[in-house]
């Protein structure tokens, strides 16, 4: 007897014809649910608008400078802050830490989610919606 | 803060080696220039951390062991 599990699945709408993944975030400073462009080319878990980074006070509760990594865009290289936060998604019954990046001159357009985190899900979008699905 | 910050960078790297031993795979928080709290958990140690020291003002978390990127790709945009 074979018994296949088909694990958990949330979905979200795409906006605008791009893919969103839309978590909680929590820190011992507050909580905030944020949507976060997919982005498969991001190798990291996620990148952060400032603001939202300094709400959740992140900035006071950091990773030891020599962690942060560097970053490599199209349009060059840059130093980026990280810290940890407490994702959850409340669908697939996930919490997990990770590791969250951000810069003093990132706007919202920055929300991205990266392959790190993706990568935990079997992960699909088909044009409308982005879904993740527990392995 | 940014005094505070640079305490807790310097006494990071002055217990780096001793908790890669002590506590691999564990939480733990450097605050006013010590190690205030170590947990299995981020909430567990951020907890630890505040009762140890409510009065931080700035806070170094780190899982020891974790494999942290130097370099990460970012693919749809061009850096500001």
């Amino acid at each position: 007897l074979k018994l296949f599990h088909r694990g958990k699945r949330a979905c979200w709408d795409y906006q605008e014809g791009t893919p969103l993944v839309t978590v909680r975030l929590l820190s011992d400073r507050g909580e905030q649910i944020q949507s976060f462009q997919v982005d498969t080319g991001f190798s990291g878990w996620f990148l952060l608008e400032w603001a939202s980074y300094q709400e959740l006070g992140l900035e006071r509760s950091e990773l030891p400078e020599e962690l942060w990594p560097q970053a490599h865009g199209f349009g060059g290289s840059r130093q980026l802050r990280a810290a940890y936060v407490q994702v959850q998604i409340p669908e697939l019954d996930f919490e997990q830490a990770h590791v969250i990046y951000s810069a003093p001159d990132l706007g919202a357009a920055w929300n991205l989610v990266g392959l790190r985190f993706l990568d935990q899900f079997h992960w699909s979008g088909d044009g409308k919606r982005f879904c993740l699905r527990t392995k | 803060m940014e005094a505070e910050r640079l305490r807790n960078q310097e006494a990071y790297a002055q217990l780096k080696t001793e908790l890669e031993q002590q506590y691999p795979g564990q939480f733990i928080v450097i605050a006013q220039g010590q190690l205030v709290a170590v947990g299995p958990t981020l909430p567990e140690a951020l907890r630890q951390a505040q009762a140890a020291a409510p009065q931080a003002v700035h806070r170094l978390i780190v899982k020891v062991g974790e494999q942290y990127p130097t370099e990460v790709r970012i693919g749809l945009r061009s850096l500001p």
